[in-house]
């Protein structure tokens, strides 16, 4: 072997050793890595998964859902579906009526008691967008606002609180709902 | 105006321009009081405790009960832009602005930040203590015993290098953190979170990646950073990265707000994560699988079984036109 092709073996074997630690102790960049990547990270068991409910193909879509999950007691569930042009509440598999649009559902701490916020009425024009609020609470509708705050349980359960406004001749009017009442 | 001056003005605004908030009411812990603020004529505002009207402000915001229910302050704007910390119906000191006031876990003590000749102190009791780097700065932290007062800074290195953030406990620096993964520019701090026995601290690094392309008015108008994420059209939203303990987690889509749940012996932690248009639990660090959509957490603090550990996470996952409750333990 000519002395040039002897340096040249012994630059690529040295080249090889160099990058050897490289390859086979990083495996992952930082950014694969995440965290725990100080401490090696304990393999976790296989999570149990359960079939609560499927979609009924009746549905085209579905939107914000919701959950209750307690220490006692049976678990709760709910989630916004679209059904043609409208969308619906259904709870732990009931359907709830149908408005033009559904969000923010919340299940009380206990999980008794249910609410979400439905749009009634929702139309554009050239003056702009013109759209009715209602809340509901336990299956039972509130009254309509043109704004409407997100729905607050009280710790307990036992109240819920939520802000609406509402215009009625010259002057927009903001209102407290207090278990029901204005 | 410079990029740093811009995302500098972005952060103060971010933290004293939240007068704007949804105002929906909330409840004292004990659930017996309630308070929400409600506008009056002339663009005044009261806070309503109990249905009582507090006196005439510019504006009212963040109400807080303390942990016994016993207390309530709120921030309030004085004309001429001075604000105020109300605690319990009386006024303290005025300031050029105040963050939101927390309560101590034993409900006798009260901290904020406040500026005052263009520099920010903690305010802990009514007197004036600490000068704080505010800009990146979250809110003053009681820790679970009550003993101590942290806050976090956010320090942004523009360029290529890397986010730091200072852990400050009772005035003094107790941790130094330095992050490869958070590394853009434009980031902010939130849900900062202890758990129980007060040994970790969990928090969410935040960057939003078109923020800087926003006019400076239309960005504060946005109120921080989350709104201007909420922009149509402006991919890529913005990024979450989750820091507990001192160690980063991957980078996550910044569409789904991150909350940090800790086990309640404080072994274990967990929270859902949302990247490529799909949702996963992560837990202890290790991702779980995939999912549509992962809906919120709970550790259970209740034993299922003899053969299972006591807390494991539960949540809800939609895969396609399923629904699952999905139990993961932790060893």
């Amino acid at each position: 072997m000519s002395q040039q092709k002897r340096i040249f073996c012994l630059g690529l074997i040295a080249v090889v050793v160099w990058l050897m630690p490289v390859t086979s102790s990083t495996g992952a960049s930082p950014q694969q890595a995440g965290a725990g990547e100080k401490n090696q990270p304990i393999a976790l068991p296989a999570a149990k998964e359960e079939l609560l409910t499927e979609l009924p193909s009746t549905f085209d879509k579905v939107g914000d859902a919701s959950w209750m999950f307690g220490n006692t007691g049976p678990d709760h569930y709910a989630y916004a579906a679209k059904r043609g042009k409208k969308w619906l509440m259904v709870v732990d598999g009931k359907e709830g009526p149908e408005f033009v649009e559904v969000d923010s559902p919340r299940f009380s701490a206990d999980g008794q008691h249910f609410a979400y916020r439905a749009v009634s009425q929702k139309a554009e024009s050239a003056g702009g967008l013109f759209i009715r609020w209602k809340m509901v609470v336990d299956g039972a509708e509130g009254p309509q606002f043109e704004e409407l705050s997100l729905p607050v349980f009280n710790p307990d359960s036992q109240h819920l609180a939520y802000r609406g406004k509402r215009t009625p001749a010259t002057e927009a009017r903001e209102v407290l709902i207090f278990d029901g009442k204005e | 105006m410079k990029e740093s001056e811009y995302a500098s003005q972005v952060k103060l605004e971010t933290m004293t321009r939240e007068f704007d908030d949804d105002g929906q009411p909330v409840f004292s812990p004990d659930g017996h009081h309630w308070a929400y603020r409600a506008r009056r004529k002339k663009n005044k505002e009261v806070m309503l405790l109990d249905g009582k009207e507090s006196a005439e402000f510019e504006a009212v915001t963040n109400p807080v009960f303390s942990p016994d229910s016993h207390h309530f302050a709120y921030r309030a704007k004085l004309k001429k832009n001075q604000e105020v910390i109300l605690l319990d119906g009386k006024e303290t000191t005025e300031f050029d602005a105040v963050t939101k006031p927390v309560f101590s876990p034993d409900s006798r003590r009260l901290a904020y930040f406040a500026k005052h000749e263009k520099k920010w102190h903690m305010i802990l009791d009514g007197q004036e203590g600490l000068e704080i780097e505010k800009a990146g700065s979250y809110g003053p932290l009681f820790s679970p015993d009550g003993l101590h007062l942290e806050y976090l800074s956010l320090r942004m290195k523009f360029g290529f290098k890397p986010w730091e953030v200072s852990e400050i406990r009772d005035g003094k620096p107790s941790g130094l953190h330095h992050f490869e993964n958070c590394r853009e520019r434009s980031a902010s701090l939130e849900s900062p979170v202890f758990s129980p026995d007060g040994q970790k601290l969990a928090y969410v690094l935040w960057q939003g990646m078109r923020l800087g392309e926003l006019p400076y008015e239309e960005a504060v108008k946005l109120r921080g950073f989350e709104s201007v994420a909420a922009i149509p059209n402006q991919e890529p939203y913005a990024d979450r990265c989750v820091v507990v303990d001192g160690q980063e987690s991957k980078i996550y889509d910044g569409t789904l707000r991150i909350e940090v749940k800790f086990s309640p012996d404080s072994q274990h932690f967990a929270y859902a994560a949302h990247r490529h248009k799909n949702s996963t639990v992560v837990a202890d660090g290790q991702e779980g699988k995939l999912y549509d959509n992962v809906i919120g957490g709970v550790f259970r603090d209740v034993a299922v079984g003899s053969d299972s550990p006591s807390h494991p996470f539960v949540y809800l996952a939609r895969e396609g036109r399923k629904f699952y409750r999905v139990t993961q333990p932790l060893p």
